[in-house]
């Protein structure tokens, strides 16, 4: 929403935005908790799914709401999360810094 | 088009709360009127058979159908009603490839502010009664 040029509609969002930022950050933290666990070869099944949905969501609801950011890292733990498991020690290292620029990430 | 009198009605299939509200207030904004906001593929059927809808905007991801199947049915039940993809990342999806194929347009949520460019577009030749 780069180019939102009338104040009321932008006040209106950051409204939503901050209504909502509760689930994102809950979302948010369990794909920092995902990554950590592949960091560590210990993700199951079932929460790698749920991380990938977060960080799907992640990306749209960051990128809409301006935080471009925090979209783009979303973008890319999607991306490992769907290939998890991590095939080399490099990658899961890569799994490891996602994750810490992920909580350095984390809205305000 | 979008005046007051007669807005073009929009169903928006969003199952991510805080998308879904931001893509309404952004379309009521610029003179569309909203009939419903479905978070699910089964919601947004149902709502077809309440209200006359001119396009509908479509996330992929849902939680209980493909959005591309979805995309289908929604093009069975109401061939006029123009259907829009709206993706996160738009360009490098094999299932944005897909979608296409049944889409009427595709905008990215980054981009969401630019919808009523979009929608203004495939409904006027509908309502100049053009094909």
């Amino acid at each position: 929403m780069n180019d939102m040029r009338d104040p009321a509609l932008e006040r209106s969002l950051a409204a939503v935005w901050e209504r909502h930022l509760p689930d994102t950050r809950q979302r948010l933290a369990r794909v920092v908790e995902a990554l950590d666990a592949i960091a560590e070869e210990a993700v199951d099944r079932a929460r790698q799914e749920r991380a990938i949905e977060d960080a799907h969501q992640l990306v749209g609801v960051s990128a809409t709401f301006g935080h471009s950011d925090l979209s783009m890292l979303a973008e890319t733990a999607e991306r490992v999360l769907r290939s998890a498991p991590p095939a080399t020690a490099a990658d899961r290292a890569a799994a490891a810094d996602l994750a810490r620029q992920l909580r350095d990430a984390q809205p305000a | 088009m979008n005046s007051s009198t007669n807005p073009t009605r929009v169903l928006v299939i969003e199952d991510d709360l805080a998308m879904g509200e931001m893509m309404q207030l952004v379309l009521e904004h610029q003179g569309f009127s909203v009939g419903a906001v479905a978070r699910t593929g089964a919601e947004a059927i149902a709502a077809l058979g309440r209200t006359r809808f001119e396009v509908a905007i479509v996330d992929l991801e849902l939680p209980d159908m493909d959005g591309a199947i979805l995309l289908q049915e929604l093009a069975r039940q109401v061939p006029a009603m123009r259907r829009v993809v709206c993706s996160a990342h738009p360009c490098n999806s094999e299932r944005i490839a897909t979608a296409r194929a049944v889409a009427d347009g595709v905008i990215a949520k980054s981009e969401f502010v630019r919808i009523g460019e979009v929608v203004r577009t495939l409904v006027r030749p509908l309502r100049e009664g053009m094909p």
